[in-house]
């Protein structure tokens, strides 16, 4: 059957109705606009600028001649270049912030643990043939990570080891297979004593919760839709995670309680060719995801604030594994994701969006420091937030880290040698 | 629009801008009337697009595009003014988007507040294709364009509007009212 007939039927009714607007309508909007200003088209824009410098008027009066403008900023850039060259190299912070923590990794075909420095090294997998994905957990204690039945497979058992191996292993997922996928589809509950994963049994992909380390395991979601991507919430009340119906067109971020009440469906979109990325949370309960349109083309990278505003950090193609999301710091007031064009940025979360109504709303307005082509695949913070780890920019065969302070001193991990890494938390 | 027009308001002029604006304003009005089904709303969106449109003028390079500019701002516009006021779907409800059913016809002949009911059922991005390209009367790549998507995201968008919109009237309406007006 065609859709031609009602097509023409739904284009006739959009037809009807009104061709005209209120003229009240038009004069309100007249004496809203007049109340702005008119940015000059060369300004710089202002989410580019230090925040001290955010809120000065940088505008130049039309009187002063373009040709005046181009001199004093040489003389102005000429002046800097002298001031740089002319001042002591600078003094590097102690690098390798939260170093008296260790990171899990994989090596080969198992996972360790160990300090940065390679030393205290223990092998945690057991006889695990194939190890992938360690996760410590956040009171540092354990490392959750999968075990694929195959080599090269991105899914399977679930399971969890002692943070030095002191301890057999443990089935967490009584035998479901974790979905396959870009990132791991699990997560730890925020005091470290249970874990919640996605998991299929070959038709629909659900969330599970797991009672304790071990213990049972219940689904949180049904059959309905396909769920994935699951991220627990630092104040331990809630699930996050990525839904795609059984359509394929409708998505959604959602949240859930633990228990499996209180569905919410944080934002929603109906589309073919889009996805979003796994939801991330701030300490503050905010919702950081991305939307990869045209299968990563077109990137939106979202600060969702849970119905009040969201606000748009980033609107061009996402880089590494466009599921891996948008992860807050520590102390949740920056943001860090991979780009296909600018590398690694670093943003404000926002915190000044206009209310609703007001001009500017909905926009992101915080500052994006750019730190360039030094990670890929995948992106996390290091505990103390003074630093990112991430996939190394030679393909990912290692973990590299970012000081913050210092990007151009990003080095290679000696520990960690392919796929993802976890950097420990809190010390046991 | 005359370009004359477009070059002095991005100079600063007021008005040759508030010209632009009146020239505009029943243009912008309808078509964001009918991406949001609200009057207020939509009066909303086109201020905010005007807002917009004002403060961030002098950026347009080709002043012949103005027009296609404002509907995007537009859109954007609208885009926010339906986050704003975002409803709370909580229920996991697949749409059988693919099935052939002869009640599909019923679509056809459909009243036109269950069209308004399945057309609000769309998200915001799918309106706001059908409004551009079957009432403003846009080719798909100039929608791609204002909404800065691929045209085959354009065409995916404009397909998948109209099953979901004949599946919400099939399912709203399955019996005797429906067959009835199939006969008619």
């Amino acid at each position: 059957m065609t859709n031609r007939p009602f097509e023409a039927s739904v284009a006739d009714w959009l037809q009807e109705g009104p061709d005209t607007g209120p003229r009240h309508g038009l004069d309100r909007a007249l004496a809203a606009m007049h109340r702005v200003e008119q940015r000059p088209a060369w300004v710089f824009p202002r989410r580019y600028l230090p925040r001290p410098l955010a809120g000065v008027d940088l505008r130049i009066p039309a009187s002063v001649p373009a040709v005046v403008v181009l001199v004093l900023t040489l003389l102005l850039l000429v002046a800097l270049a002298i001031a740089l060259v002319g001042t002591p190299a600078r003094i590097r912070l102690p690098f390798m912030p939260a170093a008296d923590r260790p990171i899990a990794f994989q090596d080969g075909p198992a996972i360790f643990t160990a300090r940065l420095d390679g030393s205290e090294r223990h092998k945690i997998s057991g006889d695990v043939p194939y190890a992938i994905s360690p996760m410590f957990s956040p009171d540092g204690r354990h490392v959750a990570f999968l075990a694929p039945s195959i080599a090269g497979a991105t899914g399977g058992r679930l399971l969890v080891a002692a943070y030095d191996g002191s301890a057999p292993l443990v089935d967490a997922g009584h035998g479901w297979l974790v979905v396959p996928g870009q990132v791991p589809s699990v997560t730890w509950s925020p005091d470290g004593t249970r874990l919640a994963f996605a998991a299929s049994d070959g038709s629909v992909s659900r969330i599970f919760v797991t009672a304790g380390i071990g213990k049972d395991v219940v689904p949180i979601t049904d059959d309905t839709a396909n769920a994935d991507l699951p991220t627990w919430s630092p104040n331990g009340t809630e699930i996050a995670f990525r839904v795609t119906d059984l359509d394929g067109v409708h998505r959604h971020i959602m949240t859930v309680q633990p228990d499996g009440s209180g569905l919410q469906a944080i934002n929603d979109m109906v589309t073919a060719d889009a996805s979003f990325s796994k939801p991330r949370f701030s300490q503050n309960n905010q919702l950081a995801y991305a939307v990869n349109y045209g299968f990563g083309t077109q990137t939106r990278a979202i600060i969702d604030a849970r119905f009040t505003h969201t606000a748009e950090m980033w609107t061009s193609g996402i880089g590494g594994f466009p599921d891996a999301g948008v992860p807050f710091s520590p102390d949740g007031k920056h943001l860090a994701f991979i780009t296909a064009a600018d590398g690694l940025i670093v943003g404000d979360d926002d915190n000044n969006i206009p209310a609703a109504g007001l001009p500017g709303a909905g926009e992101y307005d915080g500052q994006l420091r750019r730190l360039g082509n030094v990670i890929d695949c995948w992106v996390e913070w290091v505990p103390d937030g003074k630093a990112l780890y991430g996939g190394s920019p030679d393909g990912c065969a290692g973990v590299v880290v970012v000081p913050l302070d210092d990007p151009t001193a990003a080095r290679t991990l000696p520990t960690a040698t392919s796929g993802f890494a976890s950097w420990q938390l809190l010390l046991p | 629009m005359r370009r004359e027009l477009v070059v002095r308001a991005q100079s600063g002029d007021r008005e040759a801008f508030d010209a632009i604006a009146a020239a505009l304003y029943d243009q912008l009005y309808s078509v964001g009337r009918r991406i949001l089904r609200d009057g207020h709303a939509a009066e909303d969106a086109v201020q905010e697009a005007l807002i917009r449109a004002w403060r961030d003028l002098r950026s347009l390079r080709e002043p012949e595009r103005l027009e296609a500019w404002m509907h995007r701002l537009l859109v954007r516009a609208c885009y926010d003014q339906v986050r704003r006021r975002r409803p709370f779907e909580v229920t996991i409800r697949p749409i059988d988007v693919g099935r052939s059913d002869p009640a599909d016809d019923i679509a056809v002949v459909a009243h036109r507040d269950e069209l308004e009911r399945a057309f609000l059922k769309l998200s915001v991005e799918q309106r706001a294709v059908l409004v551009l390209t079957h009432y403003v009367g846009m080719p798909a790549a100039e929608v791609g364009h204002v909404l800065g998507i691929p045209v085959g995201t354009v065409h995916s968008r404009l397909h998948y509007a109209i099953q979901t919109m004949r599946t919400t009237l099939a399912s709203a309406a399955p019996d005797d009212r429906a067959l009835r007006e199939l006969g008619q």
